[in-house]
């Protein structure tokens, strides 16, 4: 894998909540998908996937349902929950806020304090 | 937590889930390698190698799921149980000494339950009232007056139901078929079986108009006596019984367990009281003074129930004879509710007691949790590693909580079972005149109860250390050697837990010695008779087939009967019995002073006694003369009280007296001691003694006092009546030093609960000093080498070690002294003639304690004035 930044502690959730919102996965589709959508930027600890897949999938963001995959194995397919698409909205917008707040931060100059 | 569990019941699926889930991903990502160019072995070993450790987030993905807490709690259990087996001494102290705390609440609780919580057998019992008179110028009223009874029946408003019972012994001799027999009956109204929600267990109860004057005489069986005499057959009902001599129809038979509410009346069998329907003063015949029970109607406030039975008294109140008028002046009528009836007098010792041992389960906690608290930082190294190797602090507060759990677990299993074992023990503790201590059972309420105690044992025991051992393992031990006596604030704490342990000890100490220094007090004052070879039994014959004069010639030929008896040493009758009191009662007049008014004369007792009563009861004659049994004018002998309250200052000798309606003067011809009633009332009984052919008792009991062992002595006594007369049966039988043992058993109860509830206490808070103590020495072997080094001599060692151990045990006396003048002083209320600022109590508790304690912490300053400075500094 291409060296890439490490993920934010907490980013990983709403990567994958931002990954399946776009359409249900299985575990290793929501690994892709998020390469996909971050232009293969950001590097996703891949033992770190499934407990977070779990996790939010106990806090009940995600649903899951057993399908078949592309190469006809039983396969665990993530969905996005009501309650995870709320959760996706609020910390998007939380998101957003603190990237407007760190630039302007980062960008200030000596003369504008 | 349900999710939890289903997670783990289901953990063999979630499993398999779990596996499919990741080796598809495994599969997806090598054929991605492969297709970038690896081969498959290599696509295969890198899309492992990225995934991970598979345990170690199967693992974590188990967390978030939930299984973990369970597997961790069975790890905790099993390593719990390894640290127990580890240190068994400590274990079997720990569940040994909650076990018999649990235990002792558990079965007092059990009493509490039966006596004050549970739901009382008789029907709608929350609204059954007991109705008493309170007469000011009388010493005791067994009950209202028929009269007012009648009265009330006819009249109340506000009342379901209205019962009465008692009104006088009524033994009654059933005869016919098979052997004469004494049978111990009592009459009731027609009410009183359905108030009580009796349902019969054959026939009826009795019907409205069966309790009148003149109905048809009618009886009812108690459920013994229809087994044992009748076989138990239905045929009965109908059937008639001669009982006294008067055929009565037999119309029910009681059911197997009916009691009446208190335990002073008999129910072999039950005749209809005939009582005259309308109030009548004027009929002395049938006049009787009796127990009432009402049934307020579901409204009815007690102070509007007891409002309505004052005004219906007070209507009629121009009827009663003068006599009743001066007697019930400014009387009361009382209404108790029938669980305060029943258990007034028990009821606040019982919650004494209760205190007392949740004080010993609670000194048992504190004396764990300091054990613990100690075991905690001797431990400090093994949590600290468990720590720094990963274990969360709320792990290892869990893994001590799980420890303490399970102590508490066992404990409570061994509790109840103690407890179920002590219920048999503790019935017989109970007074005997409370038929409810039958009841005693372990029902849903008490194992609640005993379940929320070990809980809450659990917590007192497990938190305070858990949290203690927490601060210190994961803030210093590392820093730290692992062998120093903790922080000072965990030195605080365990501190504080044996002073409250010393001062909860303290307490109980002190409440037992109050009543073992009262109960030695009643029980080696002087009694005032000798029961030493006494042995009593009743005769009551029959006044149909024994009138007056008669009587009182059979009476004599008995005595005639008992003296001749080889072995016999003196021979008496009399109507009464020291710790029973007299056979009667007179209204009484003093020679040369003012009559009063008709009824205005005190109503005093009288016993007639045979001459030789004194000797045979060792009463002594103070002045004067006993009765030679040859008076020829009529002669009484009176105790000292008497003497005292009537001729107060005054020569009582040759002063006459006269009783009730007789026209003749009694010469006073001596004074006698007094007999005590133990632990019954304060003040000494006054008493008349008449000789017995002049008073007629309808009941005596024969005196025989001898230095035969008593068993042959109950036979050939009883011979001495049926010698007479086969037909008479003889009873309550009983030596004089059972029946001073009985009258005592109460007393004797509380005192040995407390002090073994005491005892208890002392020995765990012994074992809680000496632990503390230990574990200071061993804490600091290092400093005391040093300073034994340095050429501390063995006594300024054993100072130190002393020094310390007394400053807590100070400390906590001094704070047991003052819970126990604020707590002992519930116990003056309650404990008659108890003194509870005796200071020889206080001082004597406070002795024990120093002693014992300066006992404890000696075995472990001995222990350290032994320290070899070389061994423990190389050691250390």
């Amino acid at each position: 894998m291409p060296s890439s930044p490490e993920l934010l502690p907490g980013t990983l959730d709403l990567l994958i909540l931002k990954a399946v919102s776009l359409g249900p996965h299985h575990g290793y589709g929501v690994l892709l998908r998020i390469q996909q959508i971050s232009g293969a930027a950001l590097k996703i600890e891949q033992g770190a996937l499934y407990p977070a897949l779990h996790r939010l999938e106990y806090q009940g963001l995600l649903a899951s349902e057993w399908g078949i995959s592309e190469n006809n194995r039983r396969a665990k397919f993530y969905s996005l929950t009501t309650t995870g698409r709320k959760r996706l909205r609020s910390e998007r917008e939380g998101w957003e806020r603190l990237v407007v707040a760190m630039t302007t931060a980062l960008a200030t100059r000596p003369e504008e304090v | 937590m349900f999710s939890r569990l289903r997670a783990f019941l289901h953990r063999n699926k979630f499993e398999q889930d779990l596996d499919d889930e990741l080796r598809l991903h495994l599969e997806l990502r090598a054929a991605d390698l492969a297709r970038a160019g690896h081969s498959k072995d290599s696509a295969e070993r890198q899309a492992r190698l990225e995934l991970g450790s598979r345990e170690k987030f199967k693992d974590e993905v188990r967390g978030t799921a939930g299984i973990r807490f369970f597997d961790e709690l069975s790890q905790d259990l099993r390593y719990a149980l390894r640290i127990l087996r580890q240190s068994p001494v400590f274990t079997i102290v720990a569940i040994g000494s909650l076990a018999l705390g649990i235990g002792m609440n558990t079965a007092l609780f059990s009493v509490v339950n039966t006596l004050l919580l549970k739901q009382l057998p008789y029907n709608a019992a929350d609204r059954l009232v007991y109705v008493t008179e309170y007469w000011p110028h009388e010493p005791i009223v067994p009950g209202p007056p028929s009269p007012d009874f009648a009265n009330w029946r006819a009249n109340l408003k506000s009342v379901d139901g209205i019962a009465a019972y008692g009104g006088g012994a009524s033994s009654l001799t059933l005869t016919g078929a098979g052997e004469p027999e004494r049978i111990e009956g009592t009459m009731v109204t027609w009410q009183l079986l359905d108030l009580l929600g009796s349902t019969p267990a054959a026939g009826r109860n009795f019907a409205e108009q069966e309790d009148r004057l003149g109905a048809a005489p009618t009886v009812i069986l108690g459920y013994g006596l229809w087994l044992r005499r009748f076989g138990a057959s239905a045929d009965v009902i109908g059937k008639v019984i001669q009982l006294d001599g008067i055929e009565r129809t037999i119309v029910g038979v009681l059911p197997a367990g009916f009691e009446f509410p208190d335990n002073n009346y008999r129910h072999e069998l039950l005749v209809p009281m005939s009582l005259p329907v309308n109030p009548n003063w004027q009929d002395q015949e049938h006049f009787r003074l009796l127990r009432v029970l009402v049934r307020r109607k579901p409204a009815v406030s007690l102070s509007a129930l007891q409002q309505e039975l004052t005004s219906a008294i007070q209507a009629t109140a121009s009827e009663e004879p003068p006599r009743m008028v001066v007697m019930r002046k400014n009387m009361e009528i009382r209404v108790t509710p029938l669980r305060q009836w029943l258990t007034g007098n028990v009821r606040t010792m019982i919650l004494v007691l209760q205190g007392a041992v949740a004080m010993v389960l609670l000194i048992a906690c504190l004396n764990i949790a300091s054990l613990q608290v100690a075991r905690a930082i001797a431990r400090k190294k093994e949590i600290a590693v468990r720590a720094s190797v990963g274990a969360s602090g709320a792990r290892l507060v869990r893994q001590l909580l799980t420890e303490n759990f399970l102590v508490c677990t066992l404990a409570g299993l061994a509790g109840l079972l103690i407890g179920y074992l002590s219920l048999g023990a503790l019935r017989t503790f109970l007074p005997a005149n409370l038929h409810l201590a039958d009841m005693l059972r372990l029902d849903t309420t008490v194992l609640a109860y005993t379940l929320a105690i070990t809980l809450a044992a659990g917590v007192i025991t497990g938190l305070v250390p858990a949290l203690a051992a927490l601060r210190a393992g994961l803030h210093d031990a590392l820093k730290e050697e692992g062998r120093s006596s903790g922080s000072p604030g965990q030195r605080q704490i365990r501190g504080i837990l044996v002073i409250a342990e010393i001062a909860a000890a303290m307490v109980l100490l002190i409440g037992s010695s109050l009543l073992i220094r009262t109960f030695v007090r009643l029980a080696t004052a002087g009694v005032g008779f000798d029961p030493k070879g006494v042995l009593t039994l009743k005769v009551a014959p029959s006044p149909r087939k024994y009138p007056d004069a008669k009587r009182s010639e059979f009476y004599a030929q008995i005595l005639e009967n008992a003296r001749v008896i080889p072995g016999v040493q003196a021979a008496a009758i009399g109507g009464g019995l020291p710790l029973i009191g007299s056979g009667g009662a007179a209204g009484v007049s003093f020679e040369g002073r003012p009559e009063p008014p008709t009824g205005g004369r005190p109503t005093l007792p009288v016993s007639g006694v045979s001459p030789d009563y004194f000797q045979a009861l060792k009463i002594p004659l103070l002045r004067g003369r006993l009765f030679s049994g040859a008076e020829h004018e009529p002669a009484v002998i009176v105790n000292q009280a008497f003497a005292e309250e009537f001729y107060p200052g005054e020569n009582v000798l040759g002063k006459h007296l006269r009783f009730g309606s007789s026209r003749n003067w009694s010469e006073i011809i001596g004074v006698v001691g007094n007999v005590k009633e133990l632990g019954r009332r304060p003040v000494d009984p006054f008493m008349i003694y008449a000789p017995f052919h002049d008073s007629f008792e309808p009941e005596t009991y024969l005196i025989v006092k001898s230095d035969l062992p008593l068993s042959g002595l109950v036979a050939s006594a009883s011979k001495a009546v049926h010698a007479i007369d086969p037909n008479q049966p003889v009873f309550d039988v009983a030596s004089m030093e059972d029946r001073l043992h009985d009258s005592l058993s109460t007393q004797r109860a509380n005192m040995t609960l407390m002090g073994v509830f005491a005892a208890l206490a002392l020995i765990l808070a012994t074992v809680g000093i000496f632990g503390v103590i230990a574990y200071f020495v061993n804490s600091r072997l290092q400093e005391i080498a040093i300073r034994i080094a340095l050429g501390a001599s063995s006594r300024t060692v054993v100072n130190m070690v002393l020094s310390h151990g007394m400053t807590l045990a100070a400390a906590g006396i001094a704070a047991g002294i003052v819970g126990a003048l604020i707590l002992t002083r519930t116990l003056g209320s309650l404990v008659e003639g108890i003194r509870t600022n005796d200071a020889i109590s206080f001082i004597a508790a406070a002795l024990l304690f120093g002693t014992v304690a300066a006992l404890a912490c000696s075995i472990p300053a001995r222990r350290a004035a032994r320290v070899d400075p070389m061994v423990a500094l190389r050691h250390g």
